[in-house]
């Protein structure tokens, strides 16, 4: 005998000719006291909260492991350092009275600290260039503290010859490159 | 099989198609990292940047790969995954699109 289920939308028509024996019925629909249901669904959520688990393990390892960004701070720290020695050099000298201007494009993702000393007449002459915070910052980086967005520093010496009206001296050109760029290359 | 069986049958394989797309979707994102394609547009983007950083006025660099420069910015696209790096050389640098990649001329 067909006894037509109306529990669920009467004005579905099609509910009228499924016998309530033969419809589908999600497995709590079908569990009859309070604990069955408890119970059932407590089996189905540690399921798939262990599953979530394992997902959540393996993407925090995986992750650590490969999302990374590239950090080129150090070789265009590099590249700086030998675009300002190409550009305060001329004829194998360094004029005493050189300058940074129109070396690299100067803004505040970069500091250059370029000193040159004569090492005969004791003449100093230092430029700076960009954010000047990031002599600080590449100091204590130096020392070995810990920053959570560290910048890329590069110290050089250079033994140079320095022109001091039309005298040559020997001296030495001290160059301190700072990159920040940070969320370019850290993660 | 009883229609209460049949009923838990199809229950779980719901479940368990549930749980093979949440590691399908897991295993497509640690392909995409492992073999690298997440940050292929960033190392074009950077290693560009770096060479026109090296290189001096009158240079023309071919990089094979989608490549855009606006101003001292370097635009890289690929996988359908945009980066850009800027660079600090001040040459005036131009990117044509020529045959298998992009030319850059810096003048």
């Amino acid at each position: 005998m067909i006894r037509p289920f109306l529990k669920r939308n009467p004005r579905k028509s099609k509910d009228f000719l499924v016998p309530e024996n033969q419809r589908f019925s999600w497995p709590w629909e079908r569990m009859n006291n309070r604990g069955q249901i408890l119970s059932e669904s407590t089996f189905l959520f540690w399921r798939i909260f262990l599953v979530g688990l394992i997902i959540f393990f393996i993407a925090i390892t995986i992750g650590a492991t490969f999302v990374s960004k590239q950090d080129v701070r150090g070789a265009e720290a590099i590249l700086l350092s030998e675009k300002i020695t190409d550009c305060i050099v001329s004829k194998g000298t360094i004029k005493i009275d050189f300058n940074l201007d129109n070396c690299f494009i100067n803004n505040d993702e970069y500091y250059v600290n370029a000193s040159l000393n004569s090492l005969e007449s004791g003449l100093r002459n230092e430029k700076l260039a960009g954010d000047h915070n990031l002599e600080t910052d590449c100091a204590l980086l130096e020392k070995g503290t810990e920053m959570k967005e560290p910048p890329g520093c590069l110290r050089q010496r250079f033994y140079v010859l320095i022109d001091n009206n039309s005298q040559i001296e020997k001296g030495a050109l001290n160059l301190l490159i700072g990159v920040k760029k940070y969320s370019e290359n850290i993660k | 099989m009883n229609k209460k069986g049949a009923e838990d049958v199809l229950w779980n394989v719901i479940l368990v198609l549930v749980f093979l797309s949440a590691a399908g979707l897991l295993f497509s994102w640690m392909s995409s990292e492992a073999t690298g394609k997440s940050i292929k547009s960033e190392v074009i983007a950077k290693q560009t940047a770096l060479l026109i950083d090296a290189s001096e006025n009158g240079t023309v660099i071919f990089v094979s790969a989608d490549v855009t420069v606006d101003g001292n910015k370097v635009t890289a696209v690929s996988e359908n995954v945009k980066s850009e790096y800027s660079f600090f050389n001040n040459a005036k640098a131009t990117a044509k699109k020529v045959e298998g990649g992009t030319e850059i001329r810096l003048t």
